[in-house]
């Protein structure tokens, strides 16, 4: 159980797929432009990472080796595709505005799994530690994702809604505001300063 | 030594069929998965696509509650069940390429409005048209009165183009009434 636990830490501060392994950057860009945006992404990315993991670490032994990477692509885009027409079917709003960014994050995952993490974890190891992982890899990305975005939507906006409520607006910045942080060079500041606001205060470590 | 080198061989051969055996296999679990999600979320997809063509329809008839499709051709019915009106897409070239309108018809003769559903017209002169009312002056309009007024020895409608917008606002106008022409055929 402590190997659960300290895989599913890991994966939340230690190898932060945004700020420390600065995986999928192209996905954080483009839908943390709204608290809710990167919710739903966050849960689209949670759904296929558990379940791909999950199957990739189950089968593991048998993958032959020379057809490992098309295997794994395979299960990685079915997921992403799953998780696309559940999407669309449920959450038409929401599919709506995470568009194409949804179907793209496959190439995310895919580096982010396969790359980054399953050549790494859940190829080589068992069902319940890759769980884990998973969890902790995609909390690790939520997390990320709602910091920007919670950012990004404040000083973009000068308010902040979730699902169609509006939480709190600020006065004077909501009549002007800094729309930078919803473009994309808003995202990257953000990104940058948040990174670096991690390192000096120790959060994250250089190794 | 043969037989060794043929072994070789052998397993060889074995590791690749094997390889591609999984390949497929794991390719028709996927696709299987697929399947089943697609055939889980149709009918809410259905409902969905559903509603925003009614939410589309009742931009030109305000009293629409529902509506059915028959050859290509929505039949909109008011809440009292009686039917108000028709509507279908139409299609055409306009000056920057394929146009599609949703054509709302009152009756047989008369247009109720229409929806330009996806354009490739040049931006600002499309705004012209949206500010000088084009669109406006096709309520009411009976059919074959959807051209523009006579200029030049072409058209004798009722709507007037708007200047420096003249192609688009023709074809605009000449899409809406052909394809209302052919359709009110199909109507019974």
């Amino acid at each position: 159980l402590s190997k659960f636990v300290k895989e599913f830490i890991k994966g939340i501060v230690i190898s932060n797929p945004i700020f420390v392994l600065a995986l999928g950057l192209c996905p954080a860009l483009a839908v943390t432009t709204s608290l809710e945006n990167a919710l739903g992404m966050s849960a689209a990315v949670a759904f296929v990472l558990l379940t791909s993991n999950i199957i990739i670490s189950a089968i593991r032994k048998l993958v032959p080796n020379i057809v490992r990477i098309p295997v794994f692509i395979i299960i990685i885009a079915t997921f992403v595709t799953i998780a696309h027409m559940v999407f669309q079917a449920y959450v038409p709003a929401l599919h709506e505005s995470l568009g194409i960014y949804l179907p793209l994050s496959v190439a995310y995952l895919f580096y982010c799994i396969i790359l980054g993490r399953a050549e790494a974890f859940a190829s080589k190891n068992p069902v319940i530690q890759s769980i884990a992982d998973a969890l902790g890899i995609s909390l690790g990305f939520a997390l990320a994702l709602i910091l920007i975005s919670f950012l990004r939507e404040i000083l973009g906006t000068g308010s902040l809604s979730v699902f169609g409520n509006e939480l709190f607006t600020i006065p004077g910045l909501s009549e002007h505001p800094i729309s930078i942080f919803i473009m994309s060079t808003g995202a990257f500041l953000i990104i940058g300063l948040l990174m670096a606001l991690f390192r000096w205060t120790g959060v994250i470590k250089n190794e | 030594m043969g037989s060794k080198g043929e072994q070789k061989v052998r397993a060889n051969q074995f590791r690749i069929f094997y390889s591609m055996v999984f390949v497929i296999m794991v390719a028709a679990i996927m696709l299987t998965l697929l399947a089943i999600t697609e055939g889980v979320t149709r009918a809410e997809l259905q409902s969905h696509q559903d509603q925003q063509t009614l939410e589309m329809l009742k931009e030109i008839f305000p009293k629409a509650s529902f509506y059915v499709l028959e050859d290509d051709i929505y039949i909109i019915y008011n809440s009292g069940r009686n039917e108000i009106g028709y509507a279908f897409y139409a299609e055409g070239r306009g000056w920057g390429g394929k146009m599609v309108i949703l054509v709302g018809l009152e009756d047989k003769e008369t247009i109720k409005g229409i929806t330009v559903v996806s354009h490739h017209e040049t931006r600002g002169y499309w705004d012209r048209l949206i500010e000088n009312n084009f669109f406006g002056q096709l309520i009411g309009l009976k059919i074959e009165d959807c051209e523009l007024k006579k200029k030049y020895g072409v058209g004798g409608g009722q709507v007037d183009g708007v200047t420096g917008a003249t192609v688009t606002s023709r074809a605009v106008v000449d899409i809406v009434r052909e394809a209302a022409l052919e359709k009110i055929e199909s109507i019974k």
